[in-house]
């Protein structure tokens, strides 16, 4: 006959007790930031409308003293919104870069309706993003811009750059994917079950509500349930963005899973787009890629091919210990990466001595080690990559 | 005298016996018809209720007639036959199912292996798309008739389409719960085997942890397994055929009513789309610059 464990009665009723307590403790806790004076604000930077086509606008952010010449262009994806760039007072990327000297002008996508559900990757790029490249060309004077994309947003500005490489002076990618036939991440997966021509057919574009369920259904265990143990004001600040999901519009979403998921045409410079070749090889200008190791959702294996298949000399890429968003919303993140974006764009404006005036300034104030590899090698002639988190 | 019983109780018999009535009422009726009245409206009142009298007189005599009321009981008596088939594959479904639940509950106390997801729920959900396919789905597929027979072929498709999206997204329900149930047997197996090594932790926060990331593992597998791509394909599909049934029969209701449709308002966006591109288009050859 077996020997039955004794089980604890007592104890484990006395263990339950506590955790009730401590339970009704945040209960209360929350109880009282939910009810108290809550800031929740996104978007504090100030800023102004410069530019506006249909439901697409240009937001103006102008620095307190202008270090770099050529202005920013940052295009966010059509995912979610471009307000995370500029999520609170202290964790804002928008406000470093400003505060770095970085003139920002910021595309803001709006909320497709059903009308815009005829809308491709062709319109976004080469009509709102060409007309606004052309707006600020003429507005700032300067023959051209610096371009930053942001996941989708990445896609779309490696795409201008391939076909406009003569008005863009920089570009920067961020936790952009390019390579697509990986099965790291769930969405690649998921992706290539879909059947983009019935859906859009169906439904037209691909609903915001739709979605923030997929996000969601990435971790429910985490992103349902662990998430809500225990939050506070930041918490609703991040709640309230992350399920500010505008629809995308339903050719756009067709031609991105037909022709990235399905057949990942982007990194071959095999896409079309405007009946026009994507040719990587027409990306000549200096190039930073910035991915996250820990990214579920654009996985490293997605994004650090780039670098290697477009035309230019002067690459970098830089792996930094961060998840999709982390890289603009973590506080170790905040302190390395604008600065390293302003830097890297001073060095290539002709301002050599300023950059590495301030960049040595940075570094003595915020000493960031790299978690592993060596630092970059700053030469324009080798391609190099960048590992951790170091400047 | 008991065969004129059974005789006199069969409906037909009941029948024939009330139209002889009726036949025989309105003859007498027509007999004690008042002479023609003396004014030409009364006249006129008389001479357009004669024919209908007349008529209905006829009418009743030709039923009372026994192969004309043959005839029409055989068609009445169809009714109930209809019925009984219909309830008939109802029971057949219903058993069918009882023998699956059963077999269910004789499975309740095998351990449920964790990480697996392999045929899981599978064999439930595909009997009862059989079941639903060969008994229930025949009836709506019935061909329609008459004027309104279009109408009538998409309220049945919406309905049918309604029942295997009802389908597809239970069993993608049932596979969403199943991690829930999964991490709860090993939390089970984990605390007996805590208790059987006295290791113990006096903090819940841990076992809440410990959960939590079981769960997380439970979920990452079903993901990628093919048993979840297949359901999460056939319910997406499900769906848009769904949505395309439910969108046809919206349509026919509110052609009737001054509601644009999103069929109609998509013509017009793509017009509008063209349009714009073409001006935009001429625009900068024109100007040489953007508007």
């Amino acid at each position: 006959m077996s020997k039955q464990p004794k089980i604890p009665v007592d104890l484990i009723l006395n263990k339950l007790a506590e955790g009730a307590e401590k339970a009704q403790d945040r209960a209360l806790k929350a109880r009282d930031v939910l009810l108290g004076p809550l800031d929740t604000q996104i978007a504090p930077t100030p800023y102004d409308i410069v530019y506006q086509d249909d439901r697409v606008k240009l937001k103006h952010y102008k620095p307190r003293k202008k270090r770099v010449e050529t202005p920013l262009l940052m295009v966010y994806a059509l995912i979610n919104r471009e307000t995370m760039l500029d999520l609170q007072a202290g964790r804002s990327v928008v406000r470093n870069l400003l505060d770095e000297g970085v003139e920002i002008y910021m595309v803001d996508w709006g909320y497709p309706t059903r009308k815009d559900r005829f809308q491709s990757i062709d319109d976004h790029v080469n009509v709102y993003m060409e007309d606004m490249v052309d707006f600020i060309r003429e507005r700032n004077g300067v023959p051209k811009v610096n371009l930053m994309g942001i996941c989708m947003g990445g896609v779309f500005s490696l795409i201008y750059s391939a076909l406009h490489p003569e008005k863009v002076r920089n570009l920067i990618t961020t936790v952009t994917p390019t390579h697509f036939d990986t099965d790291k991440g769930l969405l690649h997966i998921w992706a290539k079950q879909l059947d983009p021509d019935r859906l859009t057919d169906t439904f037209g574009n691909l609903s915001g509500d739709i979605l923030n369920l997929v996000f969601l259904l990435l971790n429910p265990a985490r992103l349902m349930i662990d998430k809500y143990v225990g939050f506070v004001e930041n918490f609703i600040r991040m709640e309230k963005w992350i399920f500010d999901s505008p629809d995308v519009p339903g050719e756009t979403f067709r031609q991105f899973i037909k022709d990235c998921y399905h057949k990942n045409l982007l990194i071959q410079s095999k896409m079309e787009v405007g009946g026009r070749r994507v040719d990587l090889g027409s990306v000549t200008m200096p190039l930073l890629n910035i991915y996250g190791r820990f990214d579920h959702l654009v996985p490293p294996e997605a994004c650090d091919k780039l670098t290697r298949s477009v035309g230019s000399e002067d690459t970098e890429d830089i792996c930094l210990d961060t998840g999709h968003i982390g890289i603009y919303v973590s506080g170790k993140c905040q302190k390395m990466l604008s600065p390293k974006i302003a830097r890297w764009l001073m060095e290539r404006e002709g301002t050599r001595e300023k950059a590495e005036a301030v960049g040595e300034a940075r570094s003595a104030r915020t000493a960031v080690r790299s978690v592993e590899g060596k630092p970059a090698a700053r030469s324009r002639r080798k391609k190099t990559k960048t590992s951790g988190s170091q400047a | 005298m008991s065969e004129d019983r059974q005789d006199k109780s069969r409906p037909e018999s009941l029948l024939a016996g009330w139209l002889q009535a009726t036949s025989e009422f309105w003859s007498s009726a027509m007999k004690s018809w008042p002479g023609m009245p003396e004014n030409e409206q009364a006249h006129q009142a008389a001479a357009q209720w004669e024919p209908s009298l007349q008529m209905w007189q006829s009418l009743v005599s030709m039923m009372s007639e026994p192969g004309a009321m043959d005839g029409i009981l055989k068609g009445v008596n169809a009714l109930p036959e209809v019925g009984l088939k219909v309830a008939n594959s109802t029971w057949n479904g219903f058993f069918f199912f009882q023998q699956q639940w059963l077999e269910r509950m004789g499975e309740l106390g095998e351990r449920a292996e964790a990480y697996k997801f392999e045929n899981a729920g599978e064999k439930m959900f595909d009997n009862w798309m059989e079941v639903y396919e060969k008994e229930f789905r025949q009836f709506l597929k019935i061909p329609q008739l008459g004027l309104a027979r279009f109408y009538q072929e998409r309220s049945a498709e919406a309905l049918d389409r309604f029942n295997i999206l009802q389908a597809a997204a239970a069993e993608l329900s049932y596979l969403f719960y199943l991690p829930m149930e999964k991490s709860m047997r090993v939390m089970q197996d984990k605390l007996k085997e805590g208790m059987e090594k006295g290791e113990m932790s006096d903090n819940l926060k841990d076992y809440y942890q410990m959960w939590i990331k079981t769960l997380e593992g439970h979920y990452m597998t079903l993901f990628k397994s093919p048993e979840f791509s297949r359901s999460l394909n056939n319910t997406v599909d499900a769906l848009e055929e769904f949505q395309k049934a439910k969108q046809a029969v919206v349509y026919d209701l509110l052609q009737n009513l001054p509601i644009p449709t999103n069929r109609d308002l998509d013509e017009l966006s793509r017009e509008i789309y063209l349009l714009k591109k073409k001006v935009r288009e001429l625009d900068k050859k024109l100007n040489g610059s953007p508007s």
